[in-house]
């Protein structure tokens, strides 16, 4: 355990000292004003639901999932979205692989709640039949290069990835109209997720006692 | 046997390799880094070392190597534990482990896109980024998978559905070195070659043994042809790295 501590960075005195003072006169260690963002590439995959957001040195990866499960007992005709964060030890030398930490788990949390308090994804167009299946979207954000603001990245990510992605369209059929048919790519065109609105992060921090903010 | 020739579903002869690219230090944090594509297989690598101290298994007079395997989705089950063994088992076989005794070199891999003869992308991958992060190594290696068809005719670098179809497939990792050829060295897999030789050999499926050693020669073949592409690739991004400093 000792190990894994020692070989994180640990800031100087120096280094702290000059933060703030470049801070008091409104100037960033990157060259940036103080409400600056820096440049931010999207990249999407071939197929769709992956995203890849590079903002700065941050570099997260978004996936999309879907799957056809039972609803939950109180809200039998709404779909469900889930968020799995993944911090990869490629990201930082301190992140442990396996069990994610606390900041892994909040991280999770606040781009789940962004999205799911907001409304953001039409869940009721995610069920198939009332009380049996629905479809069940994951959302896997991989960090695979920690360079800070991780939070506004990895949303951005997860937006672009919900945007793009396509579920298989699937009809009830067959004989008595109650066989689930899942069609095919080639089949049937896959259909976009009902997305309302895109709920957007911006982090802020707070030097001194409260008296600058970036 | 005169091989026949397959039709394959995106065109390509049974000896052609999907397009491969390879890009060096993509990442910021770690030490060392590779991001490396044949066709829609993409994989990216990240090498983090050496850091101080060894695991309570390993042995402390060599270094150690560390690998963990992130895949695209879902948890870490089986499949991933025996990638990672496997990954392991090739670089502590290209790397010298004499240099730093008593240290942990980790090796991070992620999958990005699989359609395909994925462990041998990440082999490549992972060999990219350990001389991207400046880790001795005795040699590159350089993986390439073979799959056997039905009608037993050889195709390299199957995709997905490729796979699915095939009866069984070899995923063959080679030393890149530039002296070549001479007849093969042994045969067993993790096996120390001299001049020529074979790293590592994982097979899936049942094929004979006539057919084994024709994938082996298929394999050695477009082996070479890899190590060149990788050659180029790191002699072209090199003026960058002298200028870079740790």
């Amino acid at each position: 355990m000792e190990q894994r501590l020692a070989n994180t960075w640990q800031m100087t005195v120096n280094e702290r000292k000059f933060i703030e003072m470049a801070l008091a006169a409104d100037l960033r260690v990157d060259d940036r004003g103080p409400f600056d963002y820096r440049p931010c590439t999207i990249t999407f995959g071939r197929v769709g639901g992956s995203s890849e957001v590079q903002l700065g040195e941050t570099r997260v990866m978004s996936y999309v999932t879907s799957q056809l499960v039972q609803p939950y007992r109180d809200r039998p005709n709404e779909g469900t979205l889930s968020i799995f964060t993944e911090f990869s030890p490629m990201a930082d030398p301190a992140f442990e692989a396996g069990r994610p930490g606390e900041f892994a788990i909040e991280l999770g949390r606040i781009v789940d709640r962004g999205l799911r308090e907001s409304g953001a994804v039409d869940m009721e167009s995610l069920c198939v039949v009332v009380g049996k299946l629905v479809w069940s979207i994951r959302v896997d954000l991989h960090i695979l290069d920690n360079g800070g603001n991780l939070i506004d990245a990895a949303n951005i990510a997860a937006l672009a990835s919900l945007l793009t992605f396509r579920r298989p369209e699937c009809t009830l059929g067959g004989d008595d109209n109650h066989e689930l048919i899942i069609h095919d790519i080639e089949d049937r065109e896959p259909l976009p997720l009902i997305i309302h609105h895109l709920p957007v992060a911006v982090t802020f921090a707070v030097f001194g006692e409260g008296n600058i903010m970036v | 046997m005169a091989p026949m020739e397959v039709d394959r579903a995106d065109g390509r002869t049974s000896n052609q390799l999907r397009p491969l690219s390879c890009t060096r230090n993509v990442l910021h944090r770690a030490h060392g880094s590779a991001r490396w594509s044949q066709g829609d297989t993409i994989v990216l690598a990240a090498v983090f070392g050496p850091k101080a101290g060894t695991k309570k298994e390993e042995n402390p007079e060599k270094a150690s190597i560390e690998v963990i395997w992130k895949p695209k989705t879902g948890l870490i089950g089986k499949v991933e534990k025996e990638y990672e063994m496997i990954l392991k088992r090739t670089l502590q076989s290209v790397c010298l482990l004499t240099i730093h005794p008593n240290t942990t070199t980790s090796v991070i891999v992620q999958v990005v896109g699989d359609d395909g003869a994925l462990l041998p992308c990440a082999i490549n991958a992972s060999c990219a980024a350990l001389a991207d992060a400046g880790i001795p190594l005795k040699y590159l290696a350089v993986a390439i998978c073979c799959g056997l068809t039905g009608s037993r005719s050889v195709i390299l670098d199957p995709t997905k559905i490729e796979e699915k179809k095939i009866l069984a497939f070899a995923y063959l990792v080679f030393p890149n070195s530039p002296i070549s050829v001479l007849p093969k060295g042994s045969l067993t897999e993790d096996s120390e070659p001299i001049e020529a030789g074979i790293i590592t050999s994982v097979t899936h499926g049942a094929m004979p043994v006539v057919d084994y050693f024709n994938c082996l020669d298929r394999g050695y073949a477009a082996c070479a042809k890899i190590s060149e592409f990788l050659r180029r690739s790191m002699e072209s991004q090199a003026p960058s790295d002298l200028t870079k400093t740790t």
